[in-house]
């Protein structure tokens, strides 16, 4: 057997997804905002921070301290970074999903 | 540090004051009225919305409604829930985040709304972070049964 592929949680894989469109602006308000438009249902600050919280842990990303607004109420935001064992975590839930070799099903197929 | 940093610094710090000050008071109370002080908080609740209640019919404007900056302001119990919850790490984010949007929500559905709107946040967000403390938490209870009978295995 190969190595051992890193697996992603739906809701993992969605929000790494999120950072890596976002680019520099990936921090919590649109991160939960591209979330929310990708998952069209609404998502708690808690459950994402902590999924961002379990992601950093596994490396997956890093955060940084970004500027105070007043808008914040003069607190800080934080951004978060894709690493480079994110990136190849998005691979392997591509690569893991193309393993049958079969095509997404249809809306149709879904109606039967 | 800013000068709106340090501001807001010292009223966090006036908050937890009167905080532990309600807390003294009420152990006092306690102390010298026994169980009858339970009903303090459900009186002092009754007494501060009646005063609402008189300020709001004679025209005057609650004291929470002119913020320091001009900038609407979140209900302080709800941040306070956070504060307690949250690790220091996550905690200026997220109430940042919050605050933010409560911002946004402010002009749309007005300070009632966006109040109610923060509480739902809060109080939806709840749930995951407890639920990841317990996790957290179940496992080094786990860890400490597996070393207390592996303990007990090699002691027979």
């Amino acid at each position: 057997m190969g190595d051992k592929i890193n697996l992603l949680g739906s809701f993992e894989e969605i929000v790494l997804l999120a950072i890596r469109h976002l680019g520099d602006n990936a921090y919590g308000v649109p991160i939960r905002q591209a979330v929310e438009e990708a998952t069209k249902r609404s998502t708690s600050v808690g459950a994402l921070y902590t999924t961002l919280e379990r992601l950093e842990e596994k490396e997956f990303i890093s955060s940084y301290q970004g500027e105070a607004t007043r808008e914040r109420g003069g607190r800080a935001k934080r951004y978060f970074r894709l690493e480079g064992a994110g990136i190849q975590a998005l691979i392997d839930a591509d690569l893991s999903r193309r393993y049958f070799g079969l095509p997404m099903p249809n809306a149709q197929e879904g109606a039967r | 540090m800013t000068s709106e940093t340090r501001i807001r610094l010292i009223a966090r710090v006036l908050l937890m004051l009167n905080i532990v000050a309600l807390f003294l008071v009420f152990f006092w109370m306690y102390q010298s009225f026994g169980k009858g002080a339970l009903f303090f908080p459900f009186i002092m609740g009754i007494v501060l919305r009646l005063r609402a209640l008189i300020r709001n019919q004679q025209g005057m404007q609650p004291k929470d409604e002119v913020s320091l900056f001009d900038a609407p302001v979140a209900p302080k119990s709800a941040q306070l829930i956070l504060y307690l919850l949250l690790p220091k790490k996550q905690r200026e984010a997220v109430i940042g985040d919050l605050e933010e949007q409560y911002t946004e929500a402010n002009q749309c559905l007005g300070k009632r709304g966006a109040d109610f709107w923060y509480y739902v946040q809060v109080l939806t967000s709840v749930w995951p972070i407890l639920s990841s403390w317990t996790r957290k938490l179940l496992k080094l209870g786990g860890a400490a049964l597996l070393g207390h009978w592996l303990h007990q295995f090699t002691q027979r």
